[in-house]
């Protein structure tokens, strides 16, 4: 199924949706799992909290399907609502995001290319290493990590879900990298060469 | 299983609360209103500079450059104290502002920093020079800007630091009482001024009755005038305060009094 396609149903599933309530639930099965996913990954919630945001996002996202503009995937518009749900439980908790995320082997590759790292390090004590090293980045670098590296999003559909111009998370994300890399570095996890 | 439970019951619950609490989309013109609305304020707080920077353009144009050497060292701390900080402050301000607010637009994060920036401030520029020449900045410095605590128009301003009869400064209205002639201190004192040593040039000008600065030495019976300036603005504007020493001083030192030399607004305008 193409992109288009993909968009092409999401629209439809907003215009069913607004028509009758019931099924709003092909949306919520759509993006369910990526959507708790993303927000296990940004957080350090309990499942049962994690579960309240997502539904809080549903529930938002439903009230608000008719500011659902066109130009944009309908993926970055949820998405945009999930961070920025995520952002505010954080702020009325007074926590800081602390991400838990442990990579698996595919997120391995993609940030041993991007930031590389030697290869042979034991997965266990990477992951370790890398989770505390991700928890010290500002909120900003830490949330376009994680939707460049490990969602895959280009960078307008990052600028569309962060609402920050695209010449702006592109500066994020080379900091971010920049940033980790550095905080890896006094981890012990070394740059190959 | 579990997974599929777990959606499940998500599912149900959120169409459950939709449901029992009766939600329902809100209308698309409430989007649209709020976007019209962030608009508004943003073009609002563009106008806003707009004024500012038609007050801060009647500022530099009625600084009186011409007597900066009369009341300060130098022209740098001349304008140091005539800068409209809180025009330009409040220029900033609008101009943040509106930044913040075209942000919140639907696609306001789309647009550049320096974009918007650029856009506002020339636009700020554009319309601060239309607002000058309506007369906005007139009324904003002069009527609004010398209601607000602890600030002064220009014109007041200007006033203020020729209201100094110890330092041999003086301006305001002159107002003749039978054949001795008064000076209206901005703060509404009547001082009497000493005019022995006038030309009738000097006292044709001091008898038209209108504004106007005065170099001189306070003495006990009154301001004694060593010079006087008249508003060269009502003669012609722009005139360069050169022409008006060749116009209005007399040339020959021994016709006026020694009494003058000491003084320092004097000595710059014989000198410089």
């Amino acid at each position: 199924m193409s992109e288009n396609q993909t968009e092409l149903n999401d629209l439809s599933i907003v215009k069913l949706s607004l028509e009758n309530k019931e099924n709003f639930s092909i949306i919520i099965n759509k993006y369910e799992n990526k959507l708790r996913r993303y927000i296990k990954r940004l957080t350090s919630f309990s499942d049962d909290y994690v579960e309240d945001i997502l539904q809080e996002v549903f529930i938002k996202t439903y009230i608000n399907l008719n500011d659902f503009d066109q130009s944009l995937s309908f993926s970055s518009w949820i998405y945009r609502i999930t961070h920025n749900e995520t952002i505010n439980s954080f702020r009325k908790n007074k926590k800081h995001i602390e991400a838990t995320y442990l990579i698996d082997d595919e997120d391995l590759k993609v940030f041993s290319s991007e930031i590389n790292i030697e290869k042979e390090f034991d997965k266990k004590y990477f992951n370790k290493k890398f989770t505390e090293s991700i928890n010290e980045l500002p909120e900003k670098y830490k949330s376009v990590i994680f939707l460049k590296f490990i969602e895959g999003k280009d960078y307008e559909t990052i600028s569309d879900i962060l609402q920050k111009p695209p010449g702006t998370i592109a500066t994020w994300i080379n900091r971010a990298k920049k940033d980790l890399r550095k905080i890896l570095d006094k981890k012990g996890i070394k740059e190959y060469e | 299983m579990n997974k599929q439970k777990q959606q499940k019951n998500i599912e149900n619950e959120i169409l459950q609360k939709i449901s029992d609490e009766n939600l329902k989309p809100k209308p698309k013109w409430e989007f649209l209103l709020k976007n019209i609305y962030f608009w508004t304020l943003g073009i609002i707080t563009v106008i806003l500079g707009g004024l500012s920077v038609s007050a801060t353009i009647f500022v530099f144009k009625n600084i009186r450059w011409e007597f900066y050497n009369m009341t300060h060292n130098n022209i740098f701390t001349f304008t140091i104290e005539f800068i409209p900080y809180l025009w330009i402050l409040l220029l900033i301000i609008f101009l943040f502002f509106g930044h913040n607010l075209i942000r919140k637009t639907k696609h306001g994060y789309k647009y550049n920093i320096l974009i918007i920036a650029g856009i506002s401030i020339l636009s700020s520029i554009i319309l601060g020079f239309i607002f000058t020449t309506i007369g906005f900045g007139q009324i904003i410095d002069r009527d609004l800007g010398n209601r607000i605590p602890f600030h002064k128009g220009v014109e007041v301003h200007n006033k203020m630091i020729w209201d100094k009869p110890s330092d041999g400064l003086m301006v305001g209205q002159i107002k003749s009482i039978e054949d001795n002639l008064f000076i209206i201190s901005p703060k509404g004192e009547n001082i009497n001024l000493l005019t022995e040593h006038l030309d009738d040039n000097e006292l044709e000008i001091l008898n038209q009755n209108k504004e106007i600065r005065i170099i001189g030495i306070k003495k006990e019976g009154g301001f004694y005038i060593c010079h006087i300036i008249p508003d060269l603005r009502n003669i012609k504007e722009g005139l360069p305060i050169k022409m008006f020493k060749k116009e209005f001083e007399r040339k020959s030192g021994e016709e006026r009094s020694k009494e003058c030399e000491d003084v320092r607004p004097y000595k710059k305008l014989l000198y410089n």
